[in-house]
């Protein structure tokens, strides 16, 4: 049986679905087979983000309405056989899906695949209710501002109230100079208030606004980066290992804290 | 019968006040300053630390014991070392009565829940009876069953294990469907629901096709250890003291959009976050930080206090006073006490509240 995660926030725009695309590509590159879910019906974006969007044929909805089998919606990934995508369906609402019909697709997945991750919908309506239901795991990823922190407070406590209890944090888009110049919400800040475990904190990084726009997730990219090596330690983390916390201020050292580091060690 | 929906009628005209008030304390709604016109913003200690040239906004906090504050400006400093207390920008709350004015106040305190809109748990002689909130007050399904999950998650250790549970439900309709929901939860919570008390004849169907003992209550009569609003009316006029339930404890983080409200005094061991809201008519205690809304005698009485071991408050509540915490928060930690005076609430380092008010009921 496989894990079903979903992966959530409240506030719109912080980072799921690339979340998400990246999460799930990081997994199947270490060998686990994974099925995305995108439980954004009307707006779905998953695919795009893994460039699979030509290649869907049947959405979930075709498969809860018996007009296709679930294997033939799913679309399985160019780079990853590992990877499969069950799409949403982009001409509908949130409301054409049902609770239990997502706990039925989910379960149907979890006899095939080691992970279910599920894209949750920005808001708490109807959306983020069909993207819980069938959960076990959740995954908050927030931002350090304000108002994305508060938005992630209510719904770790929605999760609680539907009795999803392994709840873990992603902070996302940190940057450490704004951090140390006091002018941004530091790790210890937003993890102050959520009081939820921390599965990893990824800088912010322009590098992710290209892969986006080419459909390819930045943990397949050749380069090294931060963010890339985020991304990998919070899937070691998830496969149960103990990694690190990536130290985002290493490079705003100044030169003389440096030299002072390089002679205390000689 | 007819006797019975007159006092029904007069206890929903007499929670008008009160429903202008949950307006208010909706987190996400308009801010609280629409409730609050500047008129009515307290003015006496302004006067009293002479400050009346400086603007009321940026007066924010002024309380001795803060030291940062006096660093903050030397005048404020200088000037508040003659006032002993001073409050935070305090201004009234309009629709909160005094208390002992008003027929709804001496309602028992599950009828005010029930009107309220929200659950309450009552423990009698081994068995906890869960009151519904009343069909009138519109309070959706799926509201009541969340606000259930996070009582039951966070009263937890209370209640011994196979406790039965009592479901009054009044004049709600319920469902089978939401019967065994409510069943499961309860049993998630090694609670057994037993009984089921309804006036509504559907409700009393599902009741018994569950599987349930079913009592048949009179509309508005017969919630069972609880004298009908009459007679205890008629009790109030002997003593027209406010009846307060049991204090409630919650073992919990209250998170944003959260909103405990109850009839009595509330404890929360753990943090209470911004964007949530804690409603008592009693008084509140915060065994961790207080960073959300707090109302302390939300039905008029003006000598409850709000208690917490880290006072961050968004905004603090007294009966009918309301007071925003400082813009900076404190740079030290202690806990604190907030208590009315006529000029607007006070925060008072709870070490030196202790000597204060013995002093006081030694008067």
């Amino acid at each position: 049986m496989g894990r079903i995660i979903v992966i959530t926030s409240g506030k719109g725009g912080v980072g799921k679905t690339t979340c998400t695309a990246n999460l799930g590509t990081a997994l199947a590159k270490i060998g686990r087979s994974v099925a995305l879910m995108d439980a954004d019906f009307g707006l779905r974006n998953l695919d795009l983000l893994l460039g699979l969007e030509n290649r869907v044929v049947y959405t979930a909805l075709e498969v809860l309405a018996g007009q296709c089998r679930l294997e033939q919606a799913l679309v399985r990934d160019k780079r990853q056989r590992d990877l499969v995508l069950l799409p949403a369906a982009q001409n509908r609402n949130k409301d054409s899906v049902t609770p239990d019909q997502m706990k039925q697709l989910a379960y149907a997945l979890t006899k095939k695949y080691d992970y279910v991750l599920i894209d949750c919908p920005a808001g708490i309506e109807m959306g983020f209710q069909n993207a819980i239901a069938a959960a076990d795991e959740a995954i908050i990823v927030t931002t350090p501002e304000i108002s994305a922190v508060r938005d992630a407070d209510r719904v770790i406590g929605l999760l609680e109230a539907n009795r999803v209890k392994n709840v873990r944090l992603i902070i996302n888009r940190i940057r450490p100079a704004m951090v140390q110049a006091n002018d941004m919400m530091s790790v210890s800040d937003v993890q102050e208030i959520l009081s939820v475990p921390l599965l990893g904190i990824i800088p912010d990084d322009e590098k992710v606004i290209v892969s986006t726009n080419r459909g390819e997730p930045l943990v397949l990219s050749e380069e090294a980066s931060l963010s890339k090596l985020a991304l990998q330690n919070i899937v070691q983390r998830l496969e149960g290992k103990e990694v690190e916390l990536l130290d985002l201020n290493a490079p705003y050292d100044t030169l003389l804290a440096r030299l002072r580091r390089f002679f205390k060690s000689k | 019968m007819q006797s019975n929906r007159a006092s029904e009628a007069s206890l929903s005209e007499t929670n008008l006040p009160e429903t202008s008030l949950t307006g208010i304390s909706l987190p996400e709604g308009e801010p609280s300053e629409v409730g609050l016109s500047e008129a009515e913003l307290v003015q006496v200690e302004l006067a009293q630390v002479e400050l009346a040239q400086v603007e009321l906004a940026e007066i924010s906090i002024s309380e001795p014991e803060r030291s940062h504050l006096k660093q903050a400006t030397p005048q404020q400093a200088t000037s508040q070392s003659s006032a002993a207390l001073l409050g935070i920008q305090s201004g009234r709350l309009p629709g909160v009565q005094q208390a002992g004015l008003s027929p709804a106040l001496l309602a028992s305190p599950a009828e005010r829940a029930a009107q309220g809109g929200h659950i309450f748990f009552k423990a009698e002689k081994g068995v906890l009876y869960l009151y519904l909130p009343s069909n009138q007050t519109a309070v959706e399904w799926s509201v009541i069953w969340e606000q259930l999950q996070h009582r039951l998650e966070a009263s937890q250790r209370i209640w011994p294990p196979q406790t039965p549970v009592y479901l009054v439900a009044n004049d709600r309709l319920l469902d089978q469907r939401q019967l065994d929901q409510l069943a499961v939860a309860l049993s998630n919570a090694h609670l057994i629901l037993r009984r089921v008390l309804t006036s509504r004849r559907q409700t009393a169907i599902a009741a018994v096709t569950s599987g349930y003992s079913v009592d048949q209550q009179l509309p508005t009569l017969g919630l069972p250890a609880i004298a009908s609003p009459a007679a205890s009316r008629v009790a109030a006029l002997t003593s027209p003291e406010l009846v307060l339930a049991e204090p409630l404890y919650l073992e919990t983080t209250l998170r944003s959009g959260g909103e405990v409200r109850h009839p009595g005094s509330v404890v929360v061991v753990g943090d209470t976050n911004p964007g949530s809201a804690i409603i008592a008519d009693g008084d509140i205690l915060v065994w961790g930080r207080l960073r959300g809304v707090a109302h302390a005698g939300a039905q008029g009485d003006r000598d409850r206090q709000i208690m917490a071991l880290q006072m961050e408050p968004t905004q603090l509540r007294i009966a009918d006073q309301v007071a925003r915490a400082p813009a900076k928060p404190p740079n030290q930690v202690y806990p604190e006490v907030a208590y009315t005076t006529p000029e607007g609430i006070q925060i008072m380092r709870a070490a030196d509240f202790a000597k204060q008010y013995s002093k006081q009921s030694g008067k």
